[in-house]
């Protein structure tokens, strides 16, 4: 990472520390310690519907479905695949193929695998916490060990296990490979020789193509039903594609991609999931584009860890992204887009709306390789109305307290498992080198672009030198605040929410449905042209409220509410009349806004205390 | 001077009824509760890392999870009532903070106005049960007191830091399972 080190120990309050024994377990979302592939991958392409390596895949319903498609190219290639149909399970396909780029073509019809979510588990994989002949070390993975016979109360988890079986969830990879039924209904592992150094994809399954073959996305439906964790799973599978198709009612992920140097994801619809609609980890090489997302419980594309090509660039521009996302809407989730160490990714013409919060980035959790968070671009998205409070429509109401099978998942519930501040268009918690551009950000009533500091010490590193290594050098620029795309103003309820930490951060050329952009700084934002924020030691900063709400739990009555935690409380919205439209400047921001996000007023260091508290116009420092 | 034992039975009768309305017009004088309040420099054992930092008005102490591992702080309390206040324990938290079991807090008499150093000492436990994503504070505790060896009370203390531990993923949760966690 860039080095950001700021040392001022008579401002910083760090007072003891110690480091000692190892690296953090590297974890994320109860999963093995991932690492990174070695960028030797490429990006796949679709190979068409005649790809002459192929299995075919269809339900006895198919041949009606298909006759019911509308007239077009789909309706042919479908009917003419129907003839070659030899498996009635994606997963019987897959396990069958024996040539690299492969595809497999799947059909009209519903997919809930059953006789593979039926299978019963074998001795080895049913004991894994026990017999494991990979078991991961104690220091290299979170959780999920058990003891034999435990079965500690169930908390909505359906993926249960075999009745007195010991249920591990973070496996080795050689236990995920041997015992692919355990955690996920539909799986693909590349990588043939887990004892070996390399994750490389090495196997018959590089190159695999899974693709749906009909005229809309939800033709080929993958229904999990919450019998594994995961509906799909890419594991090492260099050079995967998954098209055309939906997958739902995942405890975990809809579409999980992991160590995988390489992969297409196009065309999907994720939803009713607990957690994620898609998931890549630790990947590199890849494209999410043309998915629709919604109704998941924590975001609908998640570009985490992704690999961190930048992590030792001091420059603002990248060397290349890893993953890139566009075209994609996520909407009706708790995040549209979420990347704890969501590194060199590079979002853009994507819609996120109707979330509680549209795009976040953090550096908030530990176990994730990459962190501090660097080099994401989000442009030329839209990012609005993200409002939605489902902490308090449906995790109060107790919706999310019954089995989740029984929640309505699909017909619009979401449980957050995670706290967001409700009402907020980008959010960035510990991020650095990022640019928010060009986007389109309004109708969020708390605020449309959201930066902070996030303490080191939160992500497990307790090396004093780095507790001010995160928000450094993000910029925000040439974005339309309050304005869509067609020029109809929806305010924000502040445009911009920053906390005053960090340097080179700058914010310049956005127009704002105020005239000037409203915000909550100290002083003007500085802008990019005069080289951003400078560092201001012992400032004290403005409490965003994370520290109170990261105690959100939503199995816990308590603390689904949080003491001193608003980030629940739906923003008022911005009253089209008090502010200024377009081209009308106005001088105030929402004193509403300001309240809810200014918990704490900030004490400027001597000099700049005439500036506290001013409601004044920004001069545009373009 | 002579002792209670050595005196005749009217005298030290006398003597504990003074005391007594001493005791109960102090405590009076007091609000009705001792003032005690908790102050640094704070000391923290049992767990492999910790560090402090600031956000806006509030110091943070996060200390690393160690399961079923106990937590000892180390700070200062001090009476600033009129009369002598002896610590007898910890009351029932409020507020269960997940991750943070409050086992106990050493006990003791403080006289009026001095401050002496306690231990509170925290299990931390429960990983098992809470969201891999949340974290657990601990912002104040309920002290059990007795005034002037009569009048008991709980007071609610706030510590010089709060001591936080985060995401249960920092560290081994040993008994966690697939059934056993909320999801996050």
């Amino acid at each position: 990472m860039p080095h950001l080190l700021r040392p001022t120990p008579a401002l910083v309050t760090l007072a003891a520390l110690l480091v000692v024994g190892g690296a953090s377990p590297g974890a994320a979302h109860e999963e093995r310690e991932a690492s990174f592939p070695d960028g030797s991958g490429t990006r796949p392409v679709f190979l068409g519907y005649d790809n002459e390596r192929k299995r075919v895949v269809c339900k006895p319903s198919s041949a009606s479905r298909i006759a019911a498609l509308p007239d077009g190219r789909m309706k042919r290639v479908s009917r003419a695949l129907l003839d070659d149909c030899r498996f009635g399970s994606i997963q019987t396909a897959v396990n069958s193929v024996q040539r690299r780029h492969t595809s497999v073509y799947v059909l009209p019809g519903r997919y809930s695998e059953r006789e593979w979510a039926r299978k019963p588990r074998s001795e080895y994989c049913s004991n894994l916490a026990t017999e494991s002949a990979t078991p991961l070390a104690r220091s290299s993975y979170i959780g999920s060990i058990s003891e034999p016979g435990e079965r500690p109360e169930a908390d909505g988890l359906e993926a249960q296990p075999a009745e007195g079986a010991a249920d591990p969830i973070a496996l080795s990879y050689a236990d995920q490979r041997r015992c692919s039924g355990n955690l996920n209904l539909i799986s693909v592992f590349g990588d043939e020789t887990p004892h070996d150094d390399s994750i490389r994809c090495d196997s018959e399954f590089c190159g695999l193509q899974i693709v749906g073959t009909g005229a809309r996305t939800t033709d080929v439906v993958i229904d999990n039903r919450f019998q594994k964790l995961n509906a799909i799973r890419a594991d090492r599978a260099g050079g995967i594609v998954i098209r055309n198709l939906t997958a739902q009612q995942a405890e975990f992920n809809a579409v999980y991609v992991l160590e995988t140097d390489g992969f297409l994801l196009d065309r999907l619809t994720t939803r009713g999931n607990d957690e994620y609609g898609i998931l890549a980890f630790a990947s590199d090489h890849g494209l999410i584009t043309r998915t629709d997302s919604y109704y998941n419980g924590d975001s609908g594309i998640y570009p985490g860890s992704a690999s961190d090509l930048n992590g030792d660039n001091t420059a603002f521009e990248p060397t290349r992204y890893a993953i890139e996302i566009r075209g994609n809407r996520s909407h009706h989730n708790t995040l549209g887009y979420s990347g704890t160490a969501g590194n060199s990714v590079w979002a853009h013409h994507n819609q996120f709306y109707d979330n509680a919060t549209g795009i976040a980035t953090d550096s908030l959790f530990p176990g994730h390789p990459g962190l501090p968070q660097d080099h994401a671009r989000w442009s030329r998205n839209e990012i609005f109305s993200n409002n939605q409070n489902y902490y308090t429509r449906y995790v109060d109401e107790g919706v999310c307290d019954g089995p989740m099978s029984e929640r309505g998942y699909l017909d619009g519930v979401v449980c957050p498992v995670v706290p967001v501040p409700v009402g907020t268009g980008v959010l960035i918690a510990g991020g650095n080198y990022n640019s928010t551009d060009h986007n389109w950000i309004y109708d969020n009533w708390r605020t449309g672009t959201m930066q902070f500091w996030v303490p080191a010490p939160l992500r497990d590193e307790y090396d004093p030198e780095k507790l001010y290594d995160t928000s450094h050098h993000n910029h925000t620029t040439d974005n339309r605040m309050g304005i869509a795309p067609d020029g109809t103003i929806a305010h924000n309820g502040l445009d911009h929410w920053w906390d005053d930490q960090g340097e080179g951060n700058c914010w310049q050329d956005n127009v704002s449905s105020h005239g000037e952009p409203t915000d909550n700084t100290t002083l003007p934002t500085p802008s990019c042209d005069d080289g951003g924020s400078a560092w201001t030691p012992g400032l004290p900063v403005k409490d965003a409220g994370f520290l109170s709400c990261s105690q959100y739990d939503r199995s816990d009555p308590t603390l689904r509410h949080p003491p001193a935690c608003d980030w629940f409380d739906t923003p008022d919205e911005p009253s089209a009349t008090e502010a200024g439209v377009a081209g009308a400047p106005s001088a105030v921001r929402p004193a509403a806004a300001q309240d809810d996000l200014v918990a704490v007023p900030v004490v400027a260091v001597s000099g700049v205390a005439i500036l506290l508290a001013r409601r004044r116009r920004r001069a545009h420092r373009a | 001077m002579p002792t209670a034992r050595e005196m005749p039975r009217p005298a030290v009768l006398g003597l504990g009824a003074a005391a007594v309305l001493a005791a109960a017009g102090g405590s009076l004088l007091a609000g009705g509760a001792p003032s005690l309040t908790a102050s640094g420099p704070v000391s923290v054992s049992g767990t492999e890392a910790s560090a402090v930092f600031t956000i806006g008005d509030r110091t943070v102490r996060q200390v690393r999870y160690d399961d079923q591992g106990t937590l000892h702080l180390r700070f200062t309390l001090t009476n600033h009532g009129p009369l002598p206040v002896t610590v007898t324990g910890l009351a029932e938290a409020p507020v269960d903070p997940r991750l943070f079991d409050l086992v106990g807090i050493s006990t003791g008499e403080l006289p009026p106005g001095e401050s002496r150093e306690v231990t509170l000492t925290l299990a931390m436990t429960g990983c098992e049960s809470l969201s891999s994503r949340s974290g657990s504070f601990v912002t104040t505790i309920d002290v059990g007191t007795r005034e002037a060896g009569v009048f008991e009370d709980v007071v609610s203390v706030e510590l010089p830091e709060e001591i936080h531990t985060g995401s249960p993923r920092e560290a081994f949760c040993p008994r966690s399972t697939a059934t056993s966690r909320p999801q996050g």
